[in-house]
């Protein structure tokens, strides 16, 4: 399937104290499809360190999943992985987790266990022939312990933990008894039962109402506190992503178009995208009456991309010739930010100047 | 425009039973939604906001009669003249009446019939109304087109569109037979942020330059705060609270509401959070706790809670709040001076 078997080991990195838990290094996904290929991600790169939380936000199609697939090498079958991600240890070399067999024990052994995953979809992520219990219980034995018994008490625990009314009795239920958010969390105490070092969130509150979504949040942040584990945290909402990551990057069309820490981003937003994602959501306590500043356009299919600027023909500050013609590169902009965008200095002076008519050129 | 509301609701219960035993004996009953009232006045957007399984989505479909509620009045006034109660009519009435109300669902994949084109599927509710065929075509162009859709597309079948696309087809669909009273349920939250804003606007311009009067369900606060006049909460089944838009976000009177607007994350790191994290769980519809539901998970509650419920009530000039200490509690809205001095008991 992928032609990188040499690569399981890379020891460029020493251990360093400030070592990455991941890395993930010119990540290149391509899924060959009948209507052409589709680059689901295009060169991305980015690194987790222990404890912390970086948020990945985009748009459905930009790529953030796969990204999270590739990482458990769960990503499609037919889709062609190229470049490294790497699994940093403090005691041994790092695993490049695109070089494992799909069979290798070690593979096993990160994947669900110290990198879970809670996915998107509560309904399709349950085996449906299965009770709860059963599913909890198989990563709690497989990850945790042996005795029956006591991983019965575990998963009673955790499913208690993630706010599930009557927990003993929920472990015989199938998933279909329960609500998609009862789901939802049902699905989020299986990921953190193994206890993982990284924990890949894909849209988990998504589907839950506020109030259960702060809970989950806060839940979240309270076990990150405890166990010390980082998150990929992948959402498309803002407001969810400046409560729980510490860094960000914005992904458009397979590629991240803006990196920085939390802070820096929602106060000044380089790419016009960012900054057109972040003018298109209602703030709540902020009306204005006003029609809402879209971005024009739909969310394109990254089918037989050119090599342009993904965001060109959406973007209101395009240079025709230039961005049209050329991939703008991720560049340091600031200390600690990146952008891909020719025209970012421009974006963020006409912003500066004038906040409403930004985006009318 | 006439100062009769559009829709009076008083009352209106759905309650499903819940079987039990081997002879599927009556046991209790789901109230989805119990003996809810209000007003929606012509032109007026009134949101309607609770998390999942606390009725809106079943109160609206009453409304629109895609189910039967068990009872109450639901006086719907389309036009001088006409006046039904959707909540007792007929099969005839409601056919009468049905051009003059119209929903646009959350999901606008399976919303739409796969099979049909979308000038057949904007056509449909005209067809219904056994509108002559060249009308049909004339008027499903015209309205393609003020949902931003190009009329050179209709031929096409919906997985042609993207979901932002489909969206526009479905609230063409509803708008098609020029109704009063559209009922909006969940109508971006399945789409993208960049496409959700661009929906948004076309749901406000056309509610504006038609004058339509909207029920705009939906769980984002932020989303109802944009488009709404006044907002109703709903909790197991009930409105506990009903207000302006912006006296409700200011100053709102219920702790559930108040709850529920501190727990809009948003996407400004200079704000503190101060999410009210609420203990437990939404009470079930189907054995909600004594005295006011929300009491088990209220931070403010008091023996009274327990035992007795409190109506809706007018607590200052039209904010209705269900809460035997509307006007003692000092709440915490998101707004954070209002202008108005309405605010201050």
């Amino acid at each position: 399937m992928d032609e990188l078997g040499d690569r399981t080991m890379d020891m460029t990195d020493s251990a360093s104290t400030n070592q990455p838990l991941l890395e993930v290094k010119d990540l290149r996904v391509v899924l060959p499809l009948l209507e052409g290929n589709l680059v689901a991600a295009d060169g991305v790169s980015f690194a987790i360190r222990p404890g912390r939380t970086l948020g990945l936000v985009g748009e459905s199609g930009c790529g953030k999943t796969i990204t999270a697939q590739s990482i458990l090498k769960i990503a499609p079958r037919k889709a062609r992985t190229d470049g490294r991600i790497l699994l940093h240890y403090a005691d041994r070399p790092a695993t490049d987790i695109i070089g494992l067999g799909a069979d290798d024990p070690e593979l096993l052994k990160i994947r669900g266990g110290e990198c879970a995953m809670i996915f998107q979809e509560p309904m399709t992520s349950f085996s449906p022939v299965h009770t709860i219990g059963n599913q909890l219980m198989e990563t709690i034995l497989l990850h945790r312990t042996r005795h029956r018994r006591e991983a019965h008490d575990l998963a009673v625990a955790m499913l208690a933990k993630v706010g599930i009314p009557a927990p003993a009795e929920t472990l015989k239920k199938y998933p279909h008894h329960l609500s998609g958010g009862m789901r939802q969390r049902a699905m989020i105490a299986m990921a953190l039962a193994s206890q993982p070092r990284l924990l890949i969130a894909d849209e988990p509150t998504t589907a839950l109402d506020v109030t259960v979504q702060a809970q989950v949040l806060r839940l979240m942040k309270d076990l990150q506190h405890d166990l010390g584990m980082a998150i990929l945290y992948i959402s498309h909402d803002l407001g969810v992503i400046a409560r729980m990551a510490d860094e960000v990057a914005v992904m458009y069309m397979g590629s991240i178009v803006e990196q920085a820490a939390v802070r820096d981003l929602l106060r000044t937003p380089m790419h016009p995208y960012t900054r057109g994602l972040m003018a298109s959501v209602p703030r709540i306590g902020k009306k204005s009456g006003e029609p809402l500043q879209s971005i024009k356009g739909n969310v394109p299919v990254p089918i037989n991309k050119p090599r342009a600027c993904g965001f060109f023909p959406r973007c209101p500050v395009a240079i025709e010739g230039v961005c049209d013609r050329v991939v703008p590169p991720l560049t340091p902009v600031a200390a600690g930010h990146s952008a891909a965008c020719f025209r970012y200095s421009e974006v963020v002076a006409a912003a500066g100047l004038d906040q409403g008519g930004a985006n009318v050129h | 425009m006439s100062t009769d509301p559009l829709l009076k609701v008083v009352g209106l219960k759905k309650y499903y039973p819940i079987e039990s035993g081997p002879l599927r004996r009556v046991t209790g009953h789901v109230k989805a939604v119990d003996d809810v009232s209000f007003e929606l006045a012509r032109g007026e957007v009134l949101g309607l906001v609770g998390e999942s399984g606390c009725g809106k989505t079943t109160l609206g479909r009453c409304i629109v009669r895609a189910i039967d509620p068990t009872g109450g009045v639901a006086q719907f006034v389309p036009e001088g003249g006409i006046t039904v109660d959707l909540a007792a009519a007929g099969k005839r009435e409601l056919r009468e009446v049905r051009r003059y109300m119209n929903m646009v669902f959350q999901d606008p994949f399976s919303s739409l019939s796969p099979r049909m084109t979308v000038r057949e599927i904007i056509g449909e509710p005209l067809r219904a109304q056994k509108v002559p065929s060249h009308e049909i075509t004339e008027k499903v162009e015209r309205i393609a087109q003020m949902c931003g859709l190009n009329p050179a597309h209709l031929s096409r079948y919906p997985n042609a569109f993207s979901g932002g696309q489909r969206q526009r087809i479905c609230i063409a669909r509803a708008l098609v037979t020029d109704p009063v009273l559209v009922v909006a349920d969940e109508p971006v939250s399945a789409l993208d942020v960049s496409i959700q804003a661009q929906i948004l606007n076309l749901l406000q311009r056309l509610q504006q330059e038609l004058g339509l009067s909207f029920i705009f369900v939906a769980h984002d606060l932020s989303v109802v705060e944009h488009i709404a006049n006044r907002v109703a909460v709903m909790y197991v089944g009930k409105i506990v609270e009903l207000s302006d838009t912006e006296d409700l976000y200011a100053r709102p009177r219920h702790p559930y509401t108040e709850a529920l607007l501190s727990a809009v994350p948003q996407p400004d790191p200079d704000v503190a959070d101060e999410t009210i994290i609420l203990g437990g769980e939404v009470a079930s519809a189907a054995n909600p706790p004594s005295g006011c539901y929300f009491h088990p998970r209220c931070r403010y509650a008091r023996e009274v809670c327990q035992s007795d419920a409190p109506p809706l009530r007018e607590v200052v000039s039209g904010h209705f709040a269900a809460c035997h200490f509307a006007e003692s509690l000092q709440l915490k809205g998101v707004v954070p001076e209002p202008e108005k001095e309405q605010g201050v008991p």
